[in-house]
């Protein structure tokens, strides 16, 4: 019985919070037999299940829930969209750095936000927002801020195995995956983009994440398994 | 429940084939969802001080049911039967409350590192039982 089953297994109940849960979700990232224990520990107390009493759904449920698919309608992003108009229409403390501070809050509960950054302030020119969920491994937040030629990405939550890289992409429809650079550390980065960039950004674009060799992908297209994409959406 | 639904829509990708049941996969990824909601939303609950041993009672409605239920029902009914009283609690805690290590010892009275050595003797004593 090592140390390492006992860690599965308190991450599988998640009694472990904060940094430990961190470290063990970087493990889970990293190392495929932890994940496989992971997995064995949540097969294993899933009879448990079975001790809950079944409940009625709530009326209506499938027709909101296909509408909510039908929007490509991801809670998170929702948050976002309410928190943008709110920013708007509030003057003096709209700023990427706070949108930074709350997509972290958003994404990942119980996590202090990340360092602020000088605040600048938000124009109202369009912003798009997407969140990426991929799971343990990562989710990012990120905002296309159009009247600043800027892009904001917030590493919510990251775990990199040593000699891997995570990679954004993004995937105008119908068109080849445009690498965003490498997310990296946990702080809020802002990116200048080109014009050319620029024209890319639309709504119903994709963005996706990707396990790559450290660096980035050497090739300019996804090398590795794409761990979680979201969806563009006008904030 | 609409939130996993929508969300298990849009990570269906990441299913791994090497699990056994995606009812498990959606009843976990259920679980981890709420208890990421519950946590985010979270003022320390002052909550009335439990005795782990009887607070948490066995919600088996059917204890016959159970007996005929599938072979891994039974062996993880059989080890958790195995444990301790106050680590069986404590484990049946965290997983229907989805207690933390410190809101179980809070709920508990005890130290954190009491708590976290009881559970930890508890898992290993269980995984060992399952599977051996």
């Amino acid at each position: 019985m090592s140390e390492r089953e006992v860690l599965a297994g308190e991450l599988a109940l998640r009694l472990v919070e904060g940094e430990e849960l961190l470290a063990a979700r970087r493990l889970l990232a990293g190392d495929p037999g932890f994940a496989a224990e992971v997995i064995r520990w949540e097969e294993q107390l899933a009879p448990l299940f079975d001790e809950i009493a079944e409940r009625p759904l709530p009326a209506g449920i499938w027709a909101r829930i296909e509408a909510a698919l039908a929007r490509g309608a991801d809670p998170v992003v929702l948050a976002l969209r309410r928190q943008v108009r709110r920013w708007r229409t509030a003057t003096g403390i709209a700023g990427a750095a706070a949108m930074a501070a709350a997509f972290a809050l958003l994404l990942v509960p119980g996590t202090a936000p990340p360092p602020v950054t000088p605040p600048i302030a938000l124009a109202p020119g369009p912003v798009l927002v997407a969140s990426v969920d991929a799971g343990t491994s990562a989710a990012v937040g990120l905002a296309y801020l159009s009247d600043r030629k800027e892009l904001l990405i917030v590493p919510a939550r990251l775990a990199v195995p040593d000699g891997r890289a995570r990679q954004l992409w993004l995937i105008p429809e119908g068109q080849a995956p445009i690498s965003l650079g490498l997310v990296e550390g946990a702080a809020p980065q802002r990116r200048p983009l080109d014009a050319a960039l620029q024209r890319q950004f639309a709504r119903g674009a994709t963005i996706a994440i990707s396990d790559e060799p450290s660096g980035g992908s050497p090739t300019g297209q996804p090398t590795g398994a794409v761990l979680g994409t979201g969806i563009l959406q006008q904030s | 429940m609409q939130e996993v639904y929508v969300s298990v829509w849009h990570r269906a990708a990441t299913f791994d084939p090497e699990r056994a049941s995606p009812i498990t996969w959606l009843a976990t990824m259920a679980r981890n969802r709420a208890i990421d909601r519950l946590r985010s939303g979270r003022r320390m609950r002052e909550s009335a001080p439990l005795d782990l041993a009887a607070e948490v009672a066995d919600e088996r409605a059917d204890p016959e049911g159970a007996a005929l239920a599938s072979d891994s029902a039974r062996r993880l009914h059989g080890c958790m039967d195995g444990l301790e009283g106050r680590q069986k609690s404590a484990i049946r805690a965290a997983f229907f409350d989805g207690l933390s290590y410190p809101e179980l010892a809070t709920r508990g009275k005890v130290p954190l590192g009491t708590m976290k050595s009881w559970i930890r003797r508890g898992l290993q004593q269980l995984k060992s039982c399952l599977d051996g």
